[in-house]
């Protein structure tokens, strides 16, 4: 076993003057949860936009169980596009509002092919009832659904082709928080049953916690830490890193309450 | 924050309706959106109203100042003793930006691109007859207050020169050069980086103690609430479900979706490989004592 | 009572939108005009010749330049032809001309804006800058090309608009489809592999389609106008054609005496392109407020 299954290295993408990312590089493990973290601007979506291929980058390779994505072959990217799939952050529309459920979920399916339709029936249903849906929902449009719903149906669409990767960009962040909760906890339970690879793009560090073993800490297209998640948030090297933690609001009063106190006199210190 | 003054805006069993006329389809009779809530705020007390989407916690807000003009309000909302609810439309033109003042989410859009900082900031003040000089040299003062750097120079730059966080510190100084009692906040850091919230958070805070400035701030994040207010009120679908000191409430919540919500928060301090617990979980495990 | 969940938002299928706009308490009236002048202009344009009381090409010399009268609802122009009559089977001339035309150039112009909106950048600014250089032709200059090289025929006049519309509609179609196709749902398809076909087919046609409803309603509109202009003109299908531009032109001469001869048919002009554009609009309105999503 390959100790890296992706290999970003030195991933670059400029946006005229604007540089997005700026010389990337990190390792995904085989079975990992791993936290890409970032402010907005880090060039966290646009690392997961290049391994997809919605963006080119302009400089820089990602390789996949050896192979370099720029120069693979069509069956080498038919089996990419499969063995990687995309969660995506805004649950309202991601979902075609003029396809059934049904058929959003068989779509994947239907493209890479080698599903017959019994096959494809029985997965949709094995993953709907796991997922906590109905049958009786298959019939019917995306815009009868919830935020949480939806992004349930988004995470069954990317499991039916029984891949080996999910790249999630921030799937919670555009949910409500009571149900945040539920999808993490769904993310979670499906990962460690079909021994998914995850690299789990987001801006929140609790959550972040919660799910990853290793964390990417982006900033400016850079990279600022990488490192196991008890190392990099018990012992954070970077600056950056350090910056973004004490920044995180703990639900404890008292606590809050004495760090703005101590927030605010180093400013007043300062001026 | 003293036990002994009067409140300054006080709300008794308000709901807020949608016309059935105003309805998508036309029918269904009025659609309750708010239902029968009641709280008061005193002078230079923090209250945050939390709540998810569609919980009511906007259409409150924006009822005191009567911002929405298809929704049917009833009961009581006293400002300063006056009743707001029913009053005519000069009445409340007066209080805005003066004696209550608001500011929204998206610091993006809240600033017109064509006008420069100076000119927004001082607004409040020119439309209410001060000269334009006058004017411009308090903007200059709240700026600075608000720590925005080189203030002074930068009232002729236009809201496209600045970044999230300084959009919301120029949206902010508008909404405090008036000098209002009352300041609505209407999640003005969910669009914001961690970072950036947190000092627009501090500014509030710091801003409201030094002028005694009541804040009445909406979020649907309880994190952020715990350093902040000093009295949280939960939401649900349109009711109020619990209300508190900040300290109790966090101590020990006593509704089960309160519990659920403080509950199902991912937390920084929290072991690793516990199961997060969601909140139909905690409503259900309440149902279940319930029963027994 | 209280709240309800989550408010269902509207189906995306006709009965969605039959049940959703026609039975709301909330339609406005300007609306329902609108649908029902169209209907009532399209039904005409097929049946209307059947209506007509008096034959709308007989020449009666005896009765000509009559002013309305029992006989003659709309009076008689000059040949002592009726004017309703011509009217009436004017309506097929002039409105279902008008939407042949646009069926036509909304086909054309959707074709080419798929091609170029699934095609890489460079292609689709190729096929845009030839498409402008349609568009720079100006239609009353196409419109006598055309009928140069073809017989003056109402025809020919339909394919010279074609000719003149199709451009516009595949530059505003194009710009529609390159914006559906930034949606995550349609970026969605991509990450799976889905082919450039199956992703215009499936994917951004299908939620690109309503703004081109709205966009051929509102050409049909225009083309209504434009085509009787040109007729008035001349360049248009040669006489006895009782299209209403035509009739218009033909009693330019008389607008101070025989006034009925050019006001009924003008009036009939104004009439539906205002009911084709009403509609537009009334379409336009139904289908934003919808897609606003409550949360």
């Amino acid at each position: 076993m390959r100790d890296a299954l992706i290999r970003i290295s030195g991933l670059t993408k400029r946006f005229g003057t604007l540089s997005a990312l700026d010389n990337v590089s990190f390792d995904v493990r085989p079975g990992e949860v791993l936290g890409l973290v970032g402010e907005s601007g880090s060039g966290k979506s646009t690392v997961i936009r290049c391994m997809v291929g919605l963006t080119r980058p302009t400089s820089g390779t990602i390789t996949y169980d050896g192979i370099d994505l720029a120069t693979a072959g069509r069956a080498d990217l038919h089996r990419y596009r499969r063995d990687v799939q995309m969660i995506f952050q805004d649950p309202y529309s991601s979902l075609n509002p003029r396809m059934t459920v049904k058929q959003i979920l068989e779509e994947p399916m239907l493209v890479v092919g080698g599903f017959s339709a019994r096959q494809r029936q029985e997965r949709i249903l094995y993953l709907l009832h796991r997922l906590g849906l109905q049958e009786e929902h298959l019939a019917r449009y995306p815009k009868h659904f919830s935020g949480g719903q939806r992004q349930r149906i988004a995470i069954i669409r990317a499991l039916t082709v029984e891949p080996k990767v999910l790249l999630c960009d921030e799937p919670v962040s555009a949910l409500d928080v009571s149900v945040q909760a539920q999808v993490l906890n769904l993310l979670r339970d499906m990962q460690r049953e079909m021994g998914l690879t995850v690299l789990f793009v987001a801006h929140d560090l609790a959550v972040v916690k919660y799910l990853c073993s290793r964390i990417v800490v982006l900033h400016h297209g850079l990279v600022e830490e990488i490192g196991d998640v008890a190392q990099v948030y018990g012992a954070p090297q970077a600056a950056y890193t350090r910056e973004l933690l004490d920044a995180v609001a703990v639900p404890d009063p008292k606590v809050e309450r004495a760090r703005r106190a101590a927030r605010l006199e180093r400013l007043a210190a300062a001026r | 924050m003293s036990d002994v003054k009067p409140p300054l805006l006080d709300v008794e069993h308000l709901s807020i309706a949608l016309p059935a006329s105003r309805r998508v389809d036309g029918q269904g009779g009025d659609l309750t959106l708010v239902d029968d809530v009641s709280f008061s705020i005193r002078p230079g007390e923090r209250v945050a109203l939390v709540g998810e989407s569609g919980s009511g916690k906007s259409l409150t807000a924006r009822a005191i100042m009567r911002l929405d003009g298809e929704v049917r309000l009833t009961g009581s909302i006293r400002w300063d003793g006056g009743e707001l609810v029913g009053a005519p439309e000069p009445v409340l033109r007066s209080l805005r930006g003066d004696d209550i003042s608001m500011i929204f989410q998206d610091p993006m859009t809240a600033l017109n691109p064509v006008l420069t900082i100076g000119e927004q900031v001082a607004e409040p003040l020119t439309v209410r007859g001060m000269s334009k000089t006058e004017a411009l040299a308090r903007a200059g003062e709240m700026l600075d207050r608000l720590r925005v750097p080189r203030a002074k120079e930068r009232l002729r730059a236009y809201p496209g020169e600045f970044s999230g966080g300084m959009r919301q510190r120029v949206v902010m100084a508008a909404a405090l050069i008036g000098q209002p009692r009352l300041l609505i906040a209407d999640e003005p850091t969910t669009a914001l980086d961690v970072r950036v919230q947190e000092q627009v958070l501090d500014l509030i805070v710091e801003q409201s103690s030094e002028l005694g400035l009541a804040v009445l701030f909406i979020t649907h994040d309880l994190s952020i609430v715990a350093g902040l207010a000093h009295q949280v009120i939960v939401m649900y679908r349109g009711r109020f479900i619990e209300r508190q000191d900040v300290d109790a409430l966090f101590a020990a919540p006593q509704h089960p979706y309160t519990r659920g919500l403080l509950g199902s928060i991912p937390r920084l301090d929290a072991d690793p490989s516990a199961r997060l617990s969601t909140v139909d979980e905690y409503m259900a495990r309440s149902r279940e004592a319930a029963d027994a | 009572m209280i709240l309800e969940k989550e408010p269902l938002l509207p189906r995306n299928s006709i009965s969605g939108f039959v049940s959703r706009t026609l039975f709301s308490r909330s339609w406005p009236v300007i609306d329902s005009i609108a649908f029902a002048l169209v209907g009532l202009l399209l039904v005409l344009s097929i049946v209307g010749p059947w209506l007509a009381p008096h034959d709308p090409y007989a020449v009666d010399p005896l009765i000509a330049l009559e002013p309305p009268s029992a006989a003659n609802w709309l009076g008689t122009d000059d040949t002592g032809r009726d004017v309703l009559s011509r009217l009436l089977a004017g309506a097929p001339l002039t409105i279902l001309a008008a939407v042949s035309v646009v069926v036509g150039a909304t086909v054309i112009g959707v074709l080419i804006a798929s091609i170029a909106a699934l095609s890489p950048r460079w292609l689709d600014d190729a096929i845009m800058r030839v498409t402008e250089i349609f568009l720079s032709l100006p239609s009353l200059v196409l419109a006598l090309g055309v009928t140069a090289v073809l017989r003056p025929s109402l025809s020919s006049i339909i394919i010279a608009m074609v000719a003149a519309l199709w451009p516009p509609t595949a530059r505003v179609t194009r710009n529609i489809l390159r914006e559906t196709m930034t949606s995550a749902y349609v970026e969605s398809a991509r990450v799976i592999g889905v082919s450039r076909l199956r992703l215009m087919l499936r994917h951004a046609l299908p939620n690109s389609l309503d703004a081109v409803y709205v966009l051929a309603s509102m050409e049909i509109s225009g083309s209504i106008v434009m085509m009787s202009g040109l007729a008035f003109l001349g360049v248009g299908a040669p006489p006895p054609s009782a299209d209403w531009g035509s009739m218009i032109a033909s009693g330019q001469e008389f607008i101070t005496t025989a006034w009925w001869i050019s006001l009924f048919p003008g009036l009939a002009i104004t009439i539906a392109a205002l009911a084709f554009g009403l509609v537009g609009d009334a379409i336009r309105r139904i289908n934003d407020p919808a897609s606003r999503r409550t949360r």
